[in-house]
């Protein structure tokens, strides 16, 4: 379920295209993170929350889902060709996605654009018939140096997962299945 | 006298089993006659006549074995060209000109010499590019992960690397005053590319960015760095593939929008174009179109952030990049101005990524783009004295099979022959009662259908899909088809088992049997006479 739920919002984040259409001046964006409540209404049937984390800086944007430990990052976001990492905290590793676009992901990055005016988050918004509530807003430096922090992380291209496999963590990734389920 | 023996052995196969008139001196009278054949197959069928042709051109093959005897080399890697993979994309070379594709023949598979490559790394039975191709270029197998190092190195640990530095195939033709060049269609501080023409005890140290404080502090420095920095001779003359993320700082953002990797502010484009001065860096298809050769003897061309395009895909690169056979060209203009001759290692680095994506049209394309730049090749140079080499650095996971009927589309699915022998009409089901394709893959994120809008290495960003799918309405030969995979993994992998070895020019026979994959390097240096020209040069 904890993948499952990862998975839409990696999915929701995952293309480039959509941060293209974004009129934020890299300059104007002030470090900041939202903490959303998200209501599912499709969860077994009944309604289920969980809290999203949004957290964005000038070039950077991440997505953490509370519970889970992989992170989905972009790096130069408002930008046409920006560059998607998944960030595995409990490894202090990151696999880096450089160019995968699909329609799909155009489309549901699209919904998430909402999330977005003036350069600040929005207070309710709806994706895919789920609701996100903002609970909380923070403005301080956590934010740069979180994401600094991640962006530390070793990392390895998605193209070259499968030529080090010597890595034990790497393995275990291959093993277990890096990419989350939608 | 050999020739004679021959000559009768011949006549008598032929005699015996052609045409059907079998020695009679212990035949019993009470047997019934076996059956004659008024046909004479020796001059009537077109794979008797085309056989005894391969054996005529065989036997008029010189054979140069003289040390010294080729004056160029080009080695060309196919990263995961397996022997499947070489099957296959024959088939679908055949096929994409109109053939059913069986009896096609890639330009490689005409050369006169083959043989097979043992792949494994000292420390792995299934290897990795990084000892494999340190295996080709310096004649030393060592472990998987290493490059440019003995065994006695241990993967990412610098210090156990001093003393266990190997010479290369690359630096020992710079010292002997040849040209040089490397060509990859993935980044050029790729395991492959990189370990021509640098020592790294992990593939993955391609910026500083990755280097750990032990590396750091006991001084190894990284790929990217190395290759800008290489001393022998006059320097690599062509460098041309993907991976400029490596060759600039994090705060830079290039030509196509993509930051750089390195942290310690270094431009090494700059530091390149500083040191060759009447160089040429390019980074897209307009600069690589307006490349004179005739007057341009250094050529610096990243074509991408991170690596270059599939063959399919490239059209769509935002720069525009050239291909692997433009690529190939445009350097043996270049390298072969040098009348002490050229070592160029050309390597088609992305059939191993499709591989690994589990997306088969990728790789057949790729391989036949592979192709290509070898026919390029073999049209302009002299191979009386150039030696080529076509190999892999090891195979993977891809398997041809059922039962299909001839020329039954290579990416499509098996449709096999009644009782007669004919092609049936409907494609065959197994026991779940659904078709199968004749391509698939034994491991690997398994089966995606993206259609023909597909992007390249889309599938990494689905989960597994391993086993089987209902496959009769899926457009599997389309490149967003992704073949079923048995085991579940995030990426396929590599397989263990041998992989070809396709020589043509003065010293290809040395390649003749199995090979440890080291061997190849020692045919060339025995073919080329590297290591003595080098060392009179001193």
């Amino acid at each position: 379920m904890k993948n499952k739920c990862f998975f839409i919002v990696i999915t929701l984040l995952y293309a480039e295209c959509l941060f293209a259409g974004i009129k934020t001046d890299t300059k104007s964006i002030v470090s900041q993170r939202a903490y959303y409540r998200v209501i599912d209404s499709e969860l077994q049937g009944k309604p289920k929350s969980y809290t999203l984390t949004v957290w964005m800086t000038g070039n950077m944007l991440a997505l953490e889902k509370a519970g889970n430990s992989s992170i989905a990052l972009w790096h130069n976001w408002q930008t046409s060709k920006p560059t998607l990492f998944q960030v595995f905290k409990e490894h202090d590793y990151r696999i880096e996605f450089e160019r995968i676009h699909t329609q799909k992901h155009q489309r549901l990055l699209a919904q998430l654009q909402a999330l977005l005016q003036d350069g600040s988050f929005v207070q309710r918004a709806t994706i895919n018939n789920k609701q996100l509530i903002l609970q909380r807003l923070i403005k301080d430096d956590m934010v740069e140096l979180q994401i600094n922090r991640w962006s530390d992380y070793k990392t390895y291209d998605y193209a070259d997962i499968g030529d080090n496999e010597a890595d034990p963590v790497l393995a275990k990734l291959i093993h277990q299945g890096f990419i989350q389920k939608i | 006298m050999m020739k004679s023996t021959i000559k009768l052995l011949s006549i008598a196969v032929t005699t015996a089993l052609l045409s059907g008139c079998f020695g009679d001196d212990d035949k019993n009278e009470s047997e019934p006659t076996p059956a004659v054949s008024t046909i004479d197959w020796t001059k009537t069928n077109e794979w008797f006549e085309a056989g005894e042709q391969n054996v005529l051109t065989a036997k008029e093959t010189q054979e140069l074995l003289e040390k010294g005897a080729a004056k160029n080399v080009i080695l060309f890697v196919g990263d995961g060209m397996s022997v499947s993979t070489v099957t296959a994309a024959r088939i679908f070379a055949g096929q994409q000109n109109g053939q059913t594709g069986e009896e096609y023949q890639l330009s490689f598979e005409k050369f006169p010499v083959a043989g097979f490559s043992k792949t494994y790394n000292t420390n792995q039975q299934t290897p990795d590019s990084a000892g494999t191709m340190t295996a080709m270029v310096s004649g030393v197998k060592t472990k998987a992960g290493v490059i440019g190092y003995g065994e006695k190195a241990l993967r990412a640990d610098c210090a156990s690397g001093s003393g266990q530095e190997l010479v290369t195939s690359i630096e020992l033709a710079e010292m002997a005053g040849k040209s040089t060049g490397v060509l990859s269609t993935a980044r050029i501080t790729h395991a492959t590319p990189a370990a021509t023409y640098s020592k790294s005890p992990e593939r993955n140290w391609e910026s500083d960015n990755n280097l750990t404080d032990e590396a750091k502090a006991n001084g190894c420095t990284d790929i990217a760095s190395q290759l800008v920095n290489f001393s022998y001779g006059d320097g690599i003359d062509v460098v041309m593939g993907g991976g400029r993320r490596h060759f600039f700082p994090s705060s830079v953002i290039d030509e196509e929008g993509k930051s750089g990797k390195r942290k310690d502010g270094q431009n090494l484009i700059d530091e390149w174009r500083a040191k060759y001065t009447n160089g040429i860096y390019v980074y897209d298809q307009t600069g690589f179109d307006a490349i004179d050769a005739a007057s341009v003897n250094k050529v610096f061309g990243l074509f991408n952030s991170s690596h270059m395009e599939y063959e399919v895909d490239r059209a769509n690169d935002i720069a525009g990049e050239p291909s692997l056979s433009e690529m190939t060209q445009k350097s043996l203009d270049i390298l072969s101005k040098n009348d002490k001759g050229f070592f160029l290692m050309v390597e088609s680095g992305r059939i191993d990524h499709g591989h690994h994506a589990g997306n088969a049209y990728r790789v057949l394309q790729d391989t036949v783009e592979f192709d290509r730049a070898i026919q390029v090749a073999v049209n302009s140079v002299d191979l009386s004295e150039t030696l080529i080499i076509v190999t892999a650095d090891h195979g993977h996971v891809f398997t041809m099979a059922g039962y299909p009927t001839r020329g039954n589309p290579i990416l499509g699915l098996v449709k096999t022959n009644d009782s007669a022998g004919h092609a049936e009409d409907e494609h065959v089901l197994a026991k779940d009662d659904m078709p199968y394709t004749t391509v698939g893959y034994r491991n690997g994120l398994g089966f995606a259908d993206y259609g023909d809008t597909s992007t390249g290495d889309q599938r990494y960003s689905d989960p597994h899909a391993a086993g089987r799918y209902e496959l009769s309405d899926v457009a599997v030969e389309s490149h967003g088809f992704h073949q079923e995979a048995l085991v579940p993994l995030s990426s396929e992998t590599h397989s263990g088992e041998d992989v070809g070895i396709y020589a043509i020019g003065p010293g290809a026979q040395l390649l003749r049997g199995t090979h440890e994959q080291s061997n190849i390097f020692h045919a060339i240096n025995h073919a080329a006479d590297l290591v003595a020209k080098a060392e009179a040069s001193q």
